[in-house]
């Protein structure tokens, strides 16, 4: 009785200390601030493309006006958008205006703890006014990065705030951070979440089950940006495309944990996003499915790769070099 | 939150002796225990905020896992009938389902996850984690498009395009905007909402029209053979016009409207 008892404790004390580990281990925020970049980048361009239309998709009475939307069956007052209540014109170029200079900064790295918050509040905010409306998968992936980007100090590196940090004669190394570990891990889950009711819902599809739905997708005029009709010749590779994403998206979230399979896991998804980009238009969104894998990757990695890059913009814009 | 703690102070070992307790005169002192060098701990936060922050970061991937499971499942709501068939009639006749009788059939409801997101769902609606990550599913589906005519009323043709269209839409993610807008109008959710007479109003003000025709075109797929076939899938033939809609301008022209309170 004594020995379950004392392996039963010994078991919750690993676990705690297991699930410690996995939260609260400090962590060099490269990969943070690598992903702030890149998706402040996504975002600002994101944003940028509603001022081609921006009366039209988000002002109050656009394709899709506000009250038509609230009184849309099973909205509820926890959807929520700044744009429902901003009327006149002017003031929604202005309020947009201001968004991308908030877009803007976090792609910099300029004030990037409150750009990250400013960010994401009015991502949100620009999706659920286009919700339904205008929105896809890469609204959710730049909802969901911004989310966690606010969590950590997503500009320690690669940003401005670090160069005003240099030019004050500040040239301490980043501390490695609790919150950013916490940042990662929570987009790491939310990204093997993604794709395990991704690869679900895939399996009520007949087509997707048989091995066929890739050639759906791909002979779609209207998606298609690179001729993909070749494939007509090829059912095998359509059946091996198709099987391989559902598969692919049901194991993400067991196989990409191990460092064995982490690398085939990554790389399939660079194969697959760097695929709907390339062949089916949606280069932003391809994109920023990437830029959500990187999450994966070791802070060191991405030191390797973007340090040399980041010492040589610090040198020209400050004179000194700096990750 | 970030800052170093100071070690919380080593614990009584277990099983060590109280230092009041009184000791029996037979009892041989125990030899002093080796003293543990203080090990820092790995984790600069305290114990009390690992457990809150532990505590959020639960709730929040337990709301992350529930979202997605209800939104999927609110399409797959089938009548409470025996698995493997429909049930049938008094003739012994398959019943289709749009026929089932509720009272009979009540709704197979899955009722965990509506449970769970009974109230939670509004944390996800807050901090947008409320989707169904459902991406060409079930299966890839065929497209639709929109053309319209704007007219004046003196019946003059002031504006007319395609939503989507590549010529007319550019960045791409400008196009896929409107793409998205098209197909998000034609889903089964959205029928009989008026989300057509919005666009078309829209579409008026933008062209300061007085009258709009809108035409609903499906986009067909074809299969594999009939490309092989020389078949286009941009060929005329896929394209088929499943409605068309004239509109009159109901909302008056913005310089006609009265300016709203506290708006220059």
């Amino acid at each position: 009785m004594t020995t379950i008892v004392a392996s039963t404790r010994n078991y919750f004390a690993e676990l705690w200390r297991a699930w410690n580990n996995f939260w609260f281990t400090p962590t060099d925020p490269a990969t943070l601030a690598l992903i702030r970049l890149l998706a402040g980048g996504m975002m600002l361009y994101t944003h940028f493309i509603w001022s081609f239309d921006l009366a039209g998709f988000i002002g109050r009475d656009g394709y899709t006006p506000v009250e038509f939307l609230q009184a849309m069956p099973g909205r509820e007052w926890s959807v929520w958008s700044i744009f429902d209540w901003i009327g006149p014109n002017w003031l929604l170029w202005t309020v947009h205006i201001l968004a991308l200079g908030v877009f803007l900064c976090l792609f910099l790295g300029l004030f990037s703890r409150i750009a990250a918050v400013l960010a994401y509040l009015l991502a949100v905010s620009y999706v659920q006014r286009v919700t339904p409306g205008a929105y896809f998968g890469l609204d959710k992936t730049n909802c969901m990065l911004a989310m966690y980007l606010m969590l950590g100090p997503c500009g320690a590196r690669y940003s401005l705030d670090r160069l005003w940090r240099l030019r004050r004669g500040d040239a301490s190394e980043p501390a490695p951070s609790t919150a950013a570990n916490i940042s990662i891990r929570l987009m790491q889950l939310h990204l093997c979440v993604v794709y395990f009711f991704s690869a679900l819902a895939k399996l009520e599809g007949n087509t997707w089950r048989l091995g066929t739905a890739v050639w759906w997708a791909a002979s779609n005029y209207e998606y298609q940006s690179l001729p993909l009709t070749w494939l007509a010749d090829w059912p095998i590779l359509i059946a091996m495309f198709t099987h391989a994403t559902v598969f692919w998206e049901l194991s993400y979230p067991f196989l990409v944990w191990n460092r064995f399979t982490r690398p085939w896991m990554i790389w399939m998804a660079v194969a697959v996003h760097g695929g709907i980009a390339l062949f089916m238009g949606m280069i932003t969104f391809g994109l920023a499915m990437i830029f959500a894998n990187l999450s994966f990757l070791k802070p060191e990695t991405v030191r390797r790769w973007v340090d040399p890059v980041a010492s040589r913009v610090s040198l020209a814009i400050v004179g000194k070099k700096v990750g | 939150m970030s800052k170093q703690r100071p070690d919380p102070p080593p614990q009584q070992p277990a099983g060590e002796k109280k230092p009041n307790a009184p000791q029996a005169p037979e009892a041989k002192p125990k030899p002093a225990k080796p003293v543990k060098p203080k090990v820092p701990s790995p984790w600069p936060w305290g114990p009390f905020a690992r457990v809150l922050v532990s505590l959020l970061v639960a709730f929040h991937v337990f709301v992350l896992f529930i979202s997605p499971w209800e939104i999927q499942l609110r399409q797959s709501i089938v009548p409470m009938a025996e698995p493997g068939g429909p049930p049938l009639d008094a003739q012994g006749r398959p019943i289709p389902p749009q026929q089932f009788d509720p009272r009979t059939y009540p709704a197979q409801l899955p009722v965990l996850p509506i449970a769970l997101t009974k109230y939670l769902h509004h944390y996800a609606n807050l901090i947008y984690i409320n989707n169904g990550y459902d991406f060409f599913s079930p299966d890839p589906g065929v497209s639709h498009q929109i053309k319209y005519e704007v007219f004046n009323n003196a019946g003059e043709k002031l504006a007319e395009g395609q939503f989507p269209n590549r010529r007319e839409q550019w960045p791409r993610l400008f196009y896929h905007r409107h793409m998205m807008l098209v197909e998000q109008s034609r889903d089964p959710m959205a029928a009989g909402q008026g989300w057509e007479t919005a666009i078309a109003e829209r579409l008026l003000e933008k062209h300061d029209g007085d009258r709009v025709r809108l035409v609903m075109i499906r986009h067909h797929l074809l299969t594999p053979q009939q490309v092989k076939d020389g078949g286009r899938i941009d060929g005329p033939t896929t394209y088929e016009e499943i409605g068309v809609m004239n509109h009159n301008r109901t909302r008056p022209p913005a310089t006609e409207q009265a300016p709203a309170g506290g708006t220059p």
